[in-house]
């Protein structure tokens, strides 16, 4: 939350003594250190469950273990060579070619999304996706039904086959259900496996298998990394990663807070010059939220333009930024509790008493929307005292009648005055 | 029938190590994190051994089938050396773990004991050795066959399992004394436990002498069993309670 009212305002964070940074930091590495194993943990099941089909599959249905003599067009060196050594040269070119096959995508990948072609990379997303839940879907069908000796009419499989991609395509690119989006990545990944102990030779499939987990480190933990710059630039544009790359363990939703109706969705304005309000940065909940993601919070376009209207300018220009940074502070002291779960209060505090030194100096600003904007990030933090100050303050309704907020791992509304 | 065989020897060759892991480690996912490592460190230590072995039957006449032999259980004096050795590794990784935790940890103290972390890394070398030893004959037994079709045992399946599932305990006990001895800079302990390895592994060469291997190594798990409860801090005392159905406050449990 003390992110959040600081990307709001521009202003720059109080100065801190060491100590609440030394101790923010520790908590948050141990913080970091929790999350990190539950989510260890909790990645663990769908790749078990993954090699769990994909073992059982092997094991039953022969025809994915039956080489045809079909190859992959990556990789055209065979395998049933005379000498070991030609055989190793062959699978080591193979390996070479698939994976700068595969390093070539994701840079075309990175590109296509810097560069914002998103209508590509959907339809990439889509085609590829939708080959996968159809396609190798009904292959394996087949397959199986051939294992078992199971006499199947077409229109009965049409209709399997039908409903299976359907809501495949259904839960992966748009909304779903957690738990069935998570067993569709699954079963796509197990179909993808199978397709490769299919058609890729032995000793490739064990050197792709080694370069490619080298790879994944490389490209996710180096600075120039390509999965790295994917993921940085989504965080920097708050938005969300393309569902279909990504397997979520929980519901990640964006939630509008302060947003004006800025930020990627297009919007007329009536001063398209000023510099935009950033949007608050998006938290991931636990349970389903209650929202859908593109609620405003009652800010409709049509209430931002009347308001516009009547009260002037509704962002905060640098103008007005640098006004409120050259402000001196009439801080109060810094409470001494060295209980470090209050450090985020304590700088909240200290961010509500230089909003309501602001006040106290340009009393006209408080109906102005730079007003309502930081009194409602304040008022973010849950435990905090700060509302039902600001609340005695009284600032006028400029507000929605309510909100959702979202603390730590909690969804809660507030009314606000 | 072969379902069946199937799944009596999975079950019985897993079936404990598994209830293990629902009940005392899935809940935690420190825990589930050290168990596999704790397996992760058993692979190695056979990848590494079964390297020594392969080179070493590359390296000489594969006709010979008394040499192949020897070196078969040259190779496995070597990796149950070699598992020691890991498991002493595996115990001083812990350790500096444990101080880092627990510098960063809100407790007072480090999230995890040291006795509670013998346990899981114990299970998890046994399941791990569990799965290497049963699984290529579980799955052979699904296929069509007959066991014994050449003179040898039938009873071949079952005592595999049976066998499988006196290892998976017997890892997990040897890792809790192990730890202990370690903890108490008792040097003999590991000596004690290597012995007892290396025995269990001699008695297993009687095969398919099924009566001098599986009773005594069976034998020794009950031992180490015992020999586990009380150092790992349990006395007659609690098993009374326990028996009395009464809760005492100063009963802990590992």
């Amino acid at each position: 939350s003390l992110k959040i009212s600081r990307y709001m305002n521009g202003q720059a964070p109080p100065q801190r003594p060491t100590q609440v940074v030394e101790s923010e930091e520790d908590e948050d590495e141990e913080l970091t250190l929790k999350y990190g194993a539950k989510h260890v943990i909790m990645l663990f099941v769908p790749v078990t469950l993954c090699m769990v089909v994909v073992v059982a599959t092997i094991k039953s249905v022969s025809f994915y273990t039956h080489n045809d003599g079909q190859r992959l067009i990556y990789t055209p060196f065979p395998e049933d060579t005379d000498t070991i050594g030609q055989r190793a040269l062959n699978s080591v070119l193979n390996a070479t070619i698939m994976i700068s096959v595969i390093i070539v995508m994701t840079m075309v990948l990175v590109l296509l999304y810097k560069y914002r072609c998103y209508r590509v990379i959907q339809g990439w997303l889509f085609l590829s996706s939708l080959l996968l839940l159809f396609f190798f879907s009904f292959i394996y069908l087949k397959e199986v039904f051939k294992t078992y000796n199971v006499a199947m009419d077409w229109i009965t499989l049409a209709v399997i086959v039908w409903n299976f991609g359907v809501v495949g395509m259904i839960c992966i690119h748009w909304k779903g259900p957690l738990r069935l989006q998570q067993a569709y990545l699954i079963m796509i990944s197990a179909l993808m496996a199978l397709v490769f102990i299919k058609y890729l030779p032995e000793w490739t499939a064990w050197l792709i298998l080694a370069v490619i987990s080298v790879y994944d480190l490389l490209a996710v933990l180096c600075p120039k990394g390509p999965l790295r710059i994917l993921v940085e630039t989504a965080q920097e544009r708050n938005e969300p990663i393309f569902p279909a790359l990504i397997y979520s363990s929980t519901m990640v939703w964006l939630v509008n807070m302060a947003d004006t109706g800025l930020g990627h969705r297009p919007m007329t304005r009536k001063n398209p010059t000023e510099a935009p309000v950033t949007q608050v940065e998006t938290l991931s909940l636990g349970p389903a939220p209650l929202s859908p993601p593109e609620d405003d919070g009652g800010f409709t376009p049509n209430w931002m333009g009347h308001q516009e209207h009547q009260l002037g300018p509704l962002q905060s220009t640098d103008e007005t930024r640098r006004e409120i940074q050259q402000l001196p502070s009439a801080r109060p002291p810094v409470m001494d509790d060295d209980d470090d779960e209050e450090t985020n209060e304590k700088l909240a505090r200290e961010e509500a008493s230089d909003t309501m030194t602001l006040f106290s100096h340009h009393p006209e600003r408080v109906d102005s929307p730079a007003g309502p904007i930081r009194v409602f990030v304040l008022a973010f933090e849950p435990k905090c005292r700060i509302v039902k100050a600001l609340k005695c303050y009284s600032i006028q309704n400029v507000f929605a009648e309510k909100f959702q907020l979202v603390g730590k791992r909690e969804l809660k509304l507030l009314r606000l005055l | 029938m072969t379902a069946a065989v199937f799944f009596g020897c999975a079950f019985i060759a897993f079936g404990p190590a598994f209830s293990l892991f629902i009940f005392t480690i899935a809940k935690d996912p420190l825990r589930v994190i050290i168990l596999i490592a704790g397996a992760f460190f058993w692979l190695v230590s056979l990848l590494l051994s079964s390297l020594v072995w392969f080179i070493a039957t590359k390296a000489t006449n594969a006709q010979d089938l008394t040499l192949q032999k020897d070196l078969l259980i040259f190779g496995c004096v070597f990796s149950v050396i070699l598992q020691e050795v890991f498991r002493f590794a595996y115990y001083r990784l812990l350790r500096k773990a444990n101080e880092g935790l627990a510098a960063i940890s809100e407790e007072d103290g480090p999230p995890l004991s040291v006795r509670e972390m013998a346990y899981v890394a114990g299970l998890g070398f046994g399941i791990m050795s569990g799965a290497f030893s049963m699984i290529n004959t579980l799955s052979d037994s699904l296929g069509p066959g007959t066991v014994g079709m050449f003179g040898d045992s039938q009873y071949y399946f079952i005592t595999s399992a049976l066998m499988t599932l006196a290892l998976t305990l017997l890892h997990t006990f040897w890792g809790v004394v192990f730890f202990e001895g370690c903890e108490r800079r008792r040097w003999w302990v590991i000596a004690v436990v290597l012995c007892l390895h290396l025995m269990v592994f001699s008695l297993s060469l009687l095969n398919p002498l099924y009566v001098g291997s599986i009773l005594p190594v069976y034998a020794i798990m009950l031992l180490m069993a015992v020999w586990a409860f009380f150092s790992s801090g349990g006395s007659l005392h609690n098993i009374t309670l326990l028996w009395m159905c009464r809760k005492s406050n100063t009963e802990t449990s590992s």
